[in-house]
């Protein structure tokens, strides 16, 4: 099948194949220039240049997709193995935003911590790549490879800061599991391809019918992957990786991990499980659902009981994973526009929240513990201010993002019938106030009398990011038809295939 | 029109924080009097022969859920506008210059306030929602970070997780609404044209009812409340007790009565809630009684008053429903007042103990005038306002059942009892020391006039709705949307 | 691999599961009589060398730090 393809491929036909893969072949670039940059410049320099590198690749990636998104361009393209449709162009502007942000922080990060900066910048492009591939893949193949791009480059950064044990850690852990996790997907991808022959996904949606429920074969692929997948996006009971990993990686990673490869998870779920297993989902849902219903309590309950705001933060994605889930197991149009929703929210709150963390790094180690936060709204009013405006958004306090986000997961949720699991979802959010209230206690109470652990270096470029960040947090909530109408054309390419 | 009622005082609040002490104090003065002035002009020619929401404003918000940006105004809530923006400006005036933080303070007091007017104007579902949440986030710094007592972080939270569970289930239950109903969409009006089933509405209904129980508090959902008032400073008191406990009581005749207006053949919630009420205020008023802390006891009564409330709106008739309306707005007037002089005397003497404070009236005459005025307003003697609503309340409750009718006059007949005693202990009993030489600390001097042009509104209120409560109750029959159990 | 705890065991059982996995892909692809499964194997040939390459610098790089033999050892982070 492919070899007969082979012979009539064109050069019209690459280049429109490459296009249809912009903003990936932007970011690529980036990083080749990068990697060779970094090697030619004295070491002063290298630096800097990789990191404006980096920002330009980004930047450009986002303009593509954006400018592809809005001409409504994108189909399949080379042999249906990727696609640049409307899903693939919203994940890939969120990832590229993802990027510049985190590429930001963890400049100055590294800078005040004393590491090299360039190899960061650039495994970090790494892993945007990846992310982007699993977003735009058409194919098994193309989200195996993509999965193994962001999760290699990951496990480097996790481990980036060499002479802490506690980085080093964080890297085995997440390496070991990792790679155990993305034996589980592959077992379950060829298992399915055993079943259905294909491993494309438009061709596996055909093929799966809701007749082939009883295939051991699939089926086992789909529990396989089921476990993979909830791996990946941390939720219970896979999560046990995710506070250690999330504890021990430099700041700036853990920051990015905690979105950036949430995001490119739940584009995999979605893109396997909605559109190309949709037929069936009777069998999928179950495993989801339990997995969603254990995340939200779980995630919150352990949440409540962390000293680190790292861990806490770890915690807190588990439950938000589980939210999410409500609106995956929904599916259609409106479960699938608000995960996207939801997904391009949290990524502002979550990443602030970091972000504001990080800017209490120094020399001497990142300060993480809630006693450091003590007194932040009057040493630096502003970051105190967005703090604040970041977990009320996590805790979904209208009308900050957070909110909106909640309510179209949910009304999806109730939509299709999930209403036990949208009950669960409110009542474990009412606990999870309780600890994001924890920081504000921290962030307000007066000024400590003994020396703060962590003064404030030079975190200019933070402040900014942060206060990007706070102000997509507060507009995008009564903004939110817009995004929302976004999320619905990234939506539709799932489900125009059935 | 409408828009400038939430967002003048939401603009003003986040530029007073900003603002330094002296003029803060200056700023958020105008912006709440203004504010009064607003609610003033929309209450004067608000058209009581119009059926439907008045001054609307209508924009599409958020058109993929049919959300829309809806405001308006009816007979329901054009008169508790106008209490809020009252109690505002007066909490802003309650708050000397010297308050520590007071920009903040006042800032986070006029946003609570627009919340408030927000829940008050919204004429659509999720608008509404995102204000009810919106005020909460306010009232939990202001409770918190200026909270007296020991553990004002301890109150504040309890606070806001107690509501959060109610709201966040109400969130459930909008989202219900808007899945279940035939309309889909999330406007008042059309969603109480088009009601889901009733298997549907005896779950939506248990949703907001708990949101709207908890805000009020009705009887078993109230133990947030005596640790809140207790640690609220009092010019915020005067908004939380005077205002947010309405914001529940007005959402039961808003969304929830016209929302799920038909019970389950095998289960009626109509019936639970005023049981709950009756039970409320007995309850409220025997720990009232019990109370040796003034604030405490006000914080009782408070709760079997709210009762009255309650009982009206579910007696599902127009006397009832009138009677809870102007009970609203009549404990709206009485317990600001008698939170400011609770904290008056404890400013003069240092305590708020009863079995401590005895024979002040000599000392401080003027006072003990105006205690008198609001003991009596507060126990319901006829020609001061809550006779008038007391009584129409009982009047619907009577032909809903007369059983729970009587049983609501037992709030009646301890209210006087507990009021009287604390009124009679710390203004005329026989002073047992030398009243020459008054304890350590102990100012014994009358009113101030400021103190005293603070409180005159509120007792010329007093007056005014206990002989001419027309004033109010005309307005009502122009509701905005229809209420089927209601025969205006 | 979840009852063996030196962690350069556990990075041959990954390698030992992804053979496995390249072994079933191989196999699937012969009976179908369809390539797709062939270039499955290759892409995962790759990516296990790649994960391969990654895993051992890491380990590397903590047995410069300390000593290690189990991954018990590894509890300077409370799960």
């Amino acid at each position: 099948m492919i070899a007969a393809a082979q012979v009539t491929y064109t050069a019209a036909q690459a280049w429109s194949d490459l296009a249809q893969i912009g903003p990936i072949v932007a970011v690529t670039v980036a990083l080749l220039v990068a990697v060779v940059v970094d090697l030619l410049l004295p070491r002063g320099l290298r630096g800097p240049v990789v990191t404006v590198i980096a920002i330009v690749g980004l930047v450009s990636a986002l303009a593509i997709a954006a400018y592809r998104l809005v001409n409504g361009y994108g189909g399949p393209a080379y042999f249906r193995f990727v696609s640049g449709d409307a899903f693939a162009l919203f994940f890939e502007m969120l990832f590229a935003l993802i990027g510049v942000l985190a590429v930001i922080v963890s400049s100055s990060y590294v800078r005040r911590r004393g590491l090299y900066e360039a190899e960061l910048q650039v495994l970090t492009l790494a892993a945007i790549v990846g992310m982007m591939s699993l977003a735009a893949a058409g194919s098994l193949v193309t989200v195996f490879l993509g999965l193994e791009l962001l999760s290699i480059a990951l496990y480097v950064s996790c481990g980036y800061n060499r002479i802490e044990l506690p980085s080093q850690e964080s890297a085995a852990k997440y390496l070991i599991i990792g790679g155990f996790a993305s034996a589980f997907v592959l077992y379950g991808m060829a298992l399915i391809y055993g079943a259905t022959g294909t491993t494309v996904l438009s061709d596996i949606a055909t093929r799966v019918t809701s007749d082939s429920a009883g295939n051991p074969l699939l089926l086992l692929g789909v529990l396989l992957m089921g476990v993979g997948f909830a791996f990946k996006v941390s939720a219970a009971p896979f999560h046990m990786w995710t506070p250690d990993v999330y504890q021990g990686a430099p700041l700036p990673v853990t920051a990015f991990m905690s979105v950036a490869t949430k995001a490119a998870a739940f584009a995999m779920i979605l893109r396997v499980f909605n559109y190309g297993l949709g037929h069936l989902g009777p069998e999928w849902q179950v495993l989801l659902a339990f997995t969603a219903a254990a995340s939200m309590v779980v995630g919150n309950l352990m949440a409540i009981v962390q000293a680190s705001l790292k861990r806490m933060l770890a915690y807190s994605g588990v439950a938000h994973a589980g939210y999410i889930l409500v609106g995956v197991l929904a599916g259609g149009r409106a479960g699938v526009a608000a995960v996207l929703f939801y997904l391009f929210g949290y990524v502002f709150m979550n990443f602030g929240a970091f972000a504001v963390v990080s800017t209490l790094s120094g020399p001497a180690g990142d300060g993480d513990l809630y006693e450091d936060l003590n007194g932040l709204a009057y040493r630096n009013p502003t970051l105190g201010v967005l703090m604040s405006v970041f977990m009320l958004s996590l805790a979904g306090f209208p009308p900050m993002v957070g909110f909106f986000g909640k309510v179209f997961l949910f009304t999806a949720g109730i939509s299709a019938g999930w209403t036990w699991l949208v009950v669960l979802a409110v009542l474990t959010s009412v606990v999870s106030v309780y600890y994001y209230f924890r920081v504000l206690f921290h962030v307000w109470s007066p000024l400590p009398e003994a020396p703060v652990r962590f003064a404030f270096g030079p975190v200019r470029g933070p402040v900014t990011v942060v206060l990007l960040a706070g102000v997509f947090a507060v507009a995008l909530g009564p903004l939110s038809g817009f995004l929302l109408q976004v999320g619905l054309n990234g939506a539709a390419p799932l489900l125009s295939g059935r | 029109m409408l828009s400038a009622i939430w967002i003048l005082p939401a603009l003003g609040g986040l530029i007073v924080c900003f603002l330094p002490r002296g003029a803060a104090r200056v700023g958020a003065i105008l912006v709440a009097l203004a504010e009064l002035a607003l609610t003033l002009v929309v209450a004067a020619t608000f058209d009581a022969s119009h059926h439907g929401y008045q001054y609307a404003e209508q924009a599409s918000w958020i058109a993929q859920f049919n959300v829309s940006y809806h405001l308006g105004v009816d007979g329901l809530s054009v008169w508790l506008l106008v209490l809020n923006a009252l109690i505002g400006a007066l909490a802003v005036l309650a708050t000397p210059a010297a308050w520590p933080r007071a920009s903040a303070f006042l800032g986070l007091m006029l946003l609570m306030e627009s919340g408030m007017a927000g829940v008050f104007l919204s004429v659509d579902l999720l608008l509404f929602y995102v204000f009810w949440e919106a005020m909460l986030i306010p009232a939990y710094f202001l409770l918190w970070l200026w909270g007296e007592g020991e553990r004002p972080n301890y109150a504040a939270l309890k606070f806001v997780l107690f509501t959060l569970v109610g709201s966040l289930l109400m969130l459930v239950g909008v989202l219900g609404e808007y899945v279940f109903s035939s309309a889909h969409t999330f406007d008042l009006p059309a969603l109480a044209a088009q009601p889901p089933s009733p298997a549907i509405q005896f779950g939506l209904f248990a949703l907001f009812a708990a949101a709207f129980a908890v805000k009020i508090p009705v009887w078993p959902l109230h133990s947030w409340l005596p640790d809140a008032y207790m640690s609220a400073p009092t010019p915020f008191l005067l908004l939380l007790a005077g205002v947010m406990g309405k914001t529940g009581a007005y959402g039961m005749l808003r969304v929830l009565l016209p929302l799920n207006p038909h019970p389950v053949n095998w289960w009626d919630w109509n019936w639970v809630l005023p049981v709950l009420a009756v039970i409320g205020i007995a309850w409220g008023a025997l720990l009232a009684l019990a109370q040796r802390d003034l604030k405490a006891l006000v914080a009782y009564s408070s709760i079997s008053h709210m009762g009255f409330i309650v009982l009206g709106i579910f007696a599902l008739n127009a006397q009832g429903q009138e009677g809870a309306l102007v009970q609203m707005l009549n404990h709206g007037i009485i317990v600001p007042a008698l939170f400011l002089i609770v904290a008056w005397i404890y400013a003069r003497t240092g305590s708020r103990d009863r079995s401590v404070l005895t024979g002040l009236a000599p000392a401080m005459p003027v006072l003990a005038g105006v205690f008198l005025v609001v003991t009596m307003a507060a126990l319901g003697l006829p020609g001061l306002n809550s006779f008038v609503g007391e009584f129409m309340t009982l009047l619907g409750a009577w032909q809903l059942s007369p059983w729970l009718a009587v049983a609501g006059c037992i709030g009646l007949i301890l209210a006087p009892i507990y009021m009287l005693r604390l009124f009679q202990g710390a203004m005329y009993t026989e002073v047992a020391g030398p009243p020459d030489h008054p304890a350590e600390g102990v100012v014994r001097k009358d009113m101030a006039r400021g103190e005293l042009a603070l409180i005159a509104p509120l007792l010329a209120l007093m007056f005014v709705l206990g002989l001419y409560p027309y004033l109010v109750v005309h307005a009502l029959p122009a509701l905005g949307q229809g209420m089927q159990v209601l025969h205006w | 691999m979840l009852i063996r705890r030196n962690p350069l065991v556990m990075l041959i059982c990954i390698e030992l599961m992804l053979n496995a996995v390249n072994l079933t892909l191989v196999a699937f692809s012969r009976q179908l009589n369809n390539r797709e499964g062939q270039l499955f194997a290759l892409m995962t040939m790759t990516v296990a060398a790649a994960e391969a390459v990654v895993g051992l610098a890491i380990l590397v790089d903590i047995f410069r730090v300390r000593d290690l033999e189990d991954v018990d050892d590894l509890s300077e982070l409370k799960g």
